[in-house]
């Protein structure tokens, strides 16, 4: 699978009609995402600072990208990130979502993407950084996810096939099972002619 | 065995909006968003240090809430951070990160330090290579409440 492209010619963005949903509760980084969201022409947005209100907010608009803390009381932004993957309304339930954390620590990164998050962003968020991620998540392709133990994007960003010994899930893992050889190994000799570069008379 | 998951494409709604052939150059965009920063600068500092001097009064507690500590470390380091001060919020975030590393078991210790070096690094008065060792020394105490690094005899 593609994994987004990140290299290329300056990329231009157009967040006119983005609808946002952020959610934290720290009422001036809220302000602060919500600022820097808007220096980016995305003004569309709603704020909410509890799980409740973002539950409301997210059965009553489409939006396209949503923001959340992660370290909100009592684990509320992974909580709300779970519901909306599995029980949150249609509309919204595959929505980019990024989580904005204090640390890059693994057990953190963890709980966001096993909670269903597309991307983690550590603190301090500066403007570079978050609108490189939004457009990250703009060219991601990669597939979705429902199983009794995740909902979410698709947690493995390079396909390295099926773990040894499980039979592969994808359309398109490849089958481990070897035949047995049909002809002799070939020499040193051999390979070496295979990848040498020879000159031909033409 | 059947697993049951269900792949499918999601429809990204965001893709519509990057890489577009017409809207702002993500260098406008990012000048602009800067700009927003600085503008906020001087209410973010005020935010902050309001929330120093709740974590130095709180540390001093000898049951301090744990909960409003975490929640004023993680915004000493979100909130300070953006606004330049970056030592301090890194300070923030080392204290968020202990208290997480402690869980419900508060070490009066560890907030007499955390305190006192927050409140140094808001005054920063000191060098900054002084700034640069208390962290790198109190990156050492959470690697041990982490089980990193053997527990200082």
């Amino acid at each position: 699978m593609a994994e987004p492209q990140t290299q290329g010619a300056a990329p231009k963005v157009d967040l006119t009609r983005a609808r946002a949903l952020l959610f934290d509760d720290n009422q001036v980084h809220l302000n602060l995402l919500s600022n820097v969201l808007t220096s980016f022409d995305l003004r569309r947005q709603t704020k909410v600072q509890n799980f409740r209100d973002a539950k409301a907010a997210a059965g009553g608009a489409e939006f396209d990208l949503i923001l959340v803390e992660a370290a909100l009381a009592k684990g509320q932004g992974f909580d709300f990130i779970r519901w909306l993957r599995r029980e949150g309304p249609e509309f919204n339930r595959t929505t980019s979502v990024l989580v904005v954390t204090s640390g890059t620590r693994i057990d953190q990164v963890a709980k966001a993407r096993d909670a269903g998050a597309n991307f983690v962003l550590a603190k301090p968020v500066t403007p570079p950084v978050l609108l490189q991620r939004i457009i990250w998540l703009g060219r991601d392709r990669r597939l979705f996810v429902e199983a009794e133990s995740y909902c979410g994007p698709d947690r493995r960003f390079k396909a390295f096939g099926p773990p040894p010994g499980m039979k592969g899930r994808r359309h398109d893992d490849l089958n481990f099972k070897i035949g047995a050889a049909v002809e002799p190994n070939m020499s040193q000799n051999e390979i070496d002619l295979l990848i040498k570069p020879t000159r031909v008379n033409l | 065995m059947t697993s049951g998951a269900r792949f499918f494409k999601p429809t990204n709604r965001l893709a519509d909006s990057v890489d577009v052939r017409f809207g702002l150059s993500a260098e406008t965009a990012v000048d602009r968003g800067a700009q927003v920063v600085l503008n906020a600068g001087d209410d973010m500092r005020k935010s902050v240090k309001g929330w120093v001097a709740e974590v130095m009064k709180l540390s001093a507690q000898p049951q301090p809430d744990l909960e409003r500590l975490s929640w004023l470390a993680n915004g000493v380091l979100g909130v300070g951070g953006a606004a330049g001060m970056s030592r301090l919020a890194r300070c923030g975030g080392l204290f968020a990160h202990a208290l997480d590393l402690i869980g419900d078991r508060w070490r009066p210790e560890l907030g007499a330090l955390y305190g006192n070096a927050i409140g140094r690094l808001l005054d920063d008065t000191d060098p900054v290579a002084e700034q640069e060792r208390m962290l790198a020394s109190l990156e050492d105490m959470n690697k041990r409440l982490a089980g990193e690094l053997p527990l200082a005899s």
